[in-house]
């Protein structure tokens, strides 16, 4: 069979009958055979939306890809042996199980660094889907952070116990600006005051312990924390500054899930100058937009949301409102954004 | 062409339900019959039939040559038309992953060598018989399965990169037309 001596029309037909996986196996064959089906099938990939690499533990990868009509499966795993003949492919080889276990096709094992090849299988991704796509990197509960990734949009991070602040802020400062980043594990203290990490436009954190210090520290623009606890202080302190137009200048939306505490609500209140929609007015809606990653598939989304609160801020000086929201589990605070809430703006700054 | 007259016509037996034959002849001049409904599977062969304005009566008086499939290949081709000529028209395929199920008696009559696969898929091609075309590419498509690069390199005789450079290197060191 010389199915390069085919024309194209049955050559694309012939790759049709290949799964994403499969094409990217064939793909392995040669330069020659990789061009012909990015060329043949570019209409294929073009469909592809999402690309996530997740580190499921200190040595394998699960890559999921979702397009608008299938979806990619890849896992690499650390070959189990010593010796064999692995192909040239990121120094990994296709897994081999019985004949009865249908996903084998999609499993390749790795002996050289997995750094190295997840970079490697990562650009070799990239160069059929291109860059138009979502590419977001996860991490769960592992002893290590996930390699560096170019072109990734976005992150869902898991932060080792072990890692030191000087090691935290080399790795972040190595890592490419993304439009959404999210970190678990312990975080409180473990960023110096002035950390890139600070610097990224959307971030989330899930901390099970107190994040007054990472709130003061932000400087971006949407920041969002689930199971993380603070004092009423710092939410006094943060909406006086925002008020009074002393600190956070850039921020447009806060919002914070509270893990195990209860905020004193009408203490906060009391000791904020907030404006309140009366009973017989309708409550502000806000509407923003909400970037978070999804589990089943792995992704990064982004989800219109909208905010209905009586309470608002009057920022002074430049008079910018922004809708609160405070119940005893947590805070929204979104600030109001001339585009998507150009019916509140101008008529609530009395 | 020319028609050899001791070539044996190729009888289907479901022809005999149909009342319209029409004659094709290969490019090693075996000659074959097949029915309307069966030979309408081939775009080709089909608007062939329409643009000469062969009917019923003239059909078997005026064979059609087909010069790019032989014997063998038409044989099989003539069969597979028979065989599915009754067939509902398939809904469009949809995801551009083309999902169905192999007959086993379309397996077997493709559970031929690669080289004559490979030329009946060439002749399916000129003859555009989308269903034959599909069932082939399936066929060849599951030599695939849980196969390594290397494998599959061998089975569809894809050259390495190194075989590659050295065919273009001697391509480019060859004079040229006018050299």
């Amino acid at each position: 069979m010389r199915i390069l001596h085919f024309p194209d029309v049955v050559l694309r037909q012939f790759f049709e009958n290949f799964s994403f996986e499969e094409l990217l196996k064939l793909s392995f064959c040669s330069n020659r055979i990789k061009n012909l089906i990015r060329s043949n099938q570019h209409y294929r990939f073009k469909k592809m939306k999402t690309i996530a690499y997740y580190l499921t533990s200190e040595s394998m990868f699960n890559i999921t890809g979702k397009s608008t009509c299938c979806y990619l499966h890849l896992t690499l795993m650390p070959h189990p042996g010593e010796h064999g003949n692995p192909m040239k492919i990121f120094g990994m080889e296709p897994a081999i199980f019985s004949s009865n276990y249908s996903e084998s096709s999609n499993v390749y094992l790795y002996r050289k660094q997995k750094e190295a090849v997840i970079q490697g299988v990562h650009e070799y991704l990239f160069q059929f889907f291109g860059s138009s796509i979502n590419y977001t990197i996860f991490s769960q509960k592992t002893t290590e952070l996930p390699p560096i990734l170019k072109h990734v949009s976005g992150s869902d991070i898991w932060v080792p116990d072990d890692k030191t602040e000087e090691e935290l802020e080399s790795y972040f400062t190595d890592y490419p600006i993304q439009k959404y980043l999210k970190l678990s594990g312990k975080l409180n203290s473990r960023f110096i005051p002035n950390s890139v990490v600070y610097r990224n436009e959307y971030l989330k954190i899930d901390s099970g312990n107190y994040g007054d210090e990472m709130l003061h520290n932000f400087k971006g623009r949407h920041l969002l924390f689930i199971y993380t606890n603070f004092r009423d202080s710092t939410i006094i302190e943060f909406l006086n500054k925002w008020k009074s137009n002393q600190g956070f200048q850039n921020l447009k939306a806060l919002f914070i899930n509270l893990f195990d505490k209860v905020f004193d609500n009408l203490e906060i209140m009391r000791n904020i100058d907030v404006k309140h929609r009366k009973p017989s007015e309708d409550a502000l809606q806000v509407k923003w937009r909400e970037m978070k990653t999804i589990s089943i598939p792995h992704t990064c989304s982004t989800e219109k949301k909208t905010l209905e609160s009586r309470d608002y801020l009057i920022r002074d000086g430049d008079g910018q409102g922004a809708s609160v929201e405070i119940t005893p589990k947590g805070l929204s605070f979104v600030v109001w954004n001339s585009t998507e809430n150009a019916h509140i703006m101008g008529s609530k700054n009395d | 062409m020319s028609v050899e007259p001791e070539v044996p016509i190729v009888q289907v037996e479901e022809v005999r339900e149909n009342p319209v034959l029409y004659k094709i002849i290969s490019s090693d001049n075996h000659v074959f019959t097949i029915s309307e409904h069966a030979v309408k599977l081939s775009k080709t062969l089909w608007d062939l039939i329409t643009n000469l304005g062969l009917t019923a009566e003239n059909a078997l008086d005026n064979p059609i040559p087909v010069e790019n499939v032989n014997g063998k290949n038409m044989e099989t081709i003539v069969q597979f038309c028979e065989r599915h000529k009754y067939d509902e028209e398939e809904p469009e395929y949809t995801n551009y992953i083309r999902e169905f199920v192999l007959p086993e008696w379309d397996r077997q009559l493709l559970s031929i060598d690669n080289e004559e696969l490979f030329q009946l898929i060439l002749a399916t091609n000129y003859l555009d018989i989308q269903k034959l075309m599909d069932y082939c590419c399936r066929v060849i498509g599951d030599m695939a399965k849980d196969k390594t690069p290397e494998e599959l390199r061998i089975i569809y005789g894809i050259p390495t990169d190194a075989e590659d450079d050295a065919l273009e290197r001697s391509a480019s060191d060859s004079p040229g037309p006018s050299g």
